[in-house]
């Protein structure tokens, strides 16, 4: 995660354009939601998510398709475009490893697996602030 | 190291006809080399994990676009990858509000490498699209070498007619092959494209 300094720029000064105010060419804007990074580029703007579920893959993937297809849905009704919404959904499931002497290695395996989602919402026509409200207010409730 | 560059608006189906291009380069007789070069314009990747999930080679560049605000970080990628790899093929993927022709432009004024522009456009959001944002949507088309027409199956005759005109006439004489990418795409096209490259 990039870091924002005090101009509310992020810390690639050496590589990217700059404008006037010595900004690179893409804005980042404070959120208040952690797992959502909000960011602007030309005409677009940009959600990046992160979603983790706690639930069976089938019910994972219920919520995050009707995540998006609510953001896709209150964008067109705010006159926005959709770009491009797409998110990759990942299960794991950890196992810890450990000993106490040079003999028995013990292994515990996690109690869930987790799913994890990752991705994007990319949208023309609707202010940052549009964009983090409709992504905040449907985000998935899991975690 | 011989460079296509893959742009187009942003779900037009890049990194779908990127997964056949990439595996008909790499099945040639003599097993050439190909390595992506993946930009996006989020904070997290996408299309990567699916690239790298096909046993592609891919670096990635997220967070800004190469062909404006991290131009540098496209040369930086690029020169790394030429010293690391040193690749047969480079498949640069710009993020879908890139112009590629800058991309081009940027890898011969600052590298000296030649390319060709592989440019898709979306036949079922075209008019749309030259609705929302008709000079950015042209403008991508510019220095295309050949030109994809995706989306066939979901675009009705009368629209795909429309926007095969259209494209033609954006695309700088450029060959226009209206095409599925969920579908095998003809081999002829990919070997038009590697030729051009050549």
């Amino acid at each position: 995660m990039e870091e924002i300094n005090e101009n509310g720029c992020c810390g690639h000064e050496n590589h990217h354009d700059h404008d006037e105010h010595g900004c690179c060419g893409h804005d980042h804007h404070h959120h208040r939601h952690e797992n959502i990074e909000i960011t602007t580029h030309e005409d677009s703007v940009t959600a990046s998510v992160k979603i983790t579920f706690r639930e069976d893959r089938d019910r994972a993937e219920v919520m995050l398709r009707s995540f998006m297809r609510a953001v896709a849905e209150e964008t067109e009704a705010l006159g926005g475009t959709i770009g491009h919404i797409k998110f990759f959904l990942k299960e794991s499931r950890g196992s810890m490893f450990s000993m106490t002497d040079t003999e028995e290695i013990q292994k515990k395996d996690a109690a869930y697996t987790e799913l994890r989602a990752e991705g994007v919402a990319i949208v023309l026509g609707l202010t940052p602030e549009q964009l983090e409200e409709i992504v905040a207010v449907h985000y998935p409730g899991a975690v | 190291m011989k460079t296509i560059i893959l742009g187009g608006f942003l779900g037009s189906g890049k990194t779908t006809v990127l997964l056949q291009l990439a595996k008909y380069i790499t099945n040639k007789p003599d097993f050439p080399q190909v390595v992506i070069l993946e930009n996006e314009i989020g904070e997290v990747g996408v299309d990567n994990e699916i690239l790298e999930g096909a046993a592609l080679a891919v670096e990635s560049v997220f967070s800004g676009c190469i062909c404006c605000t991290g131009a540098v970080d496209l040369i930086d990628a690029v020169q790394t990858i030429e010293s690391q790899y040193e690749p047969d093929w480079l498949i640069v993927e710009a993020t879908g509000m890139a112009q590629p022709s800058s991309i081009q432009t940027n890898l011969k004024n600052i590298l000296g490498l030649d390319s060709v522009i592989l440019a898709i456009a979306d036949a079922s959001r075209w008019s749309k699209l030259m609705i929302a944002s008709p000079v950015f949507v042209r403008n991508q088309l510019e220095g295309a070498g050949l030109v994809l027409l995706t989306k066939t199956d979901k675009t009705d005759a009368g629209a795909l007619a429309k926007a095969y005109e259209e494209v033609k006439q954006c695309s700088g004489g450029a060959a226009v092959y209206p095409v599925c990418a969920l579908d095998p795409i003809n081999e002829k096209i990919f070997e038009e494209l590697m030729n051009k490259a050549e």
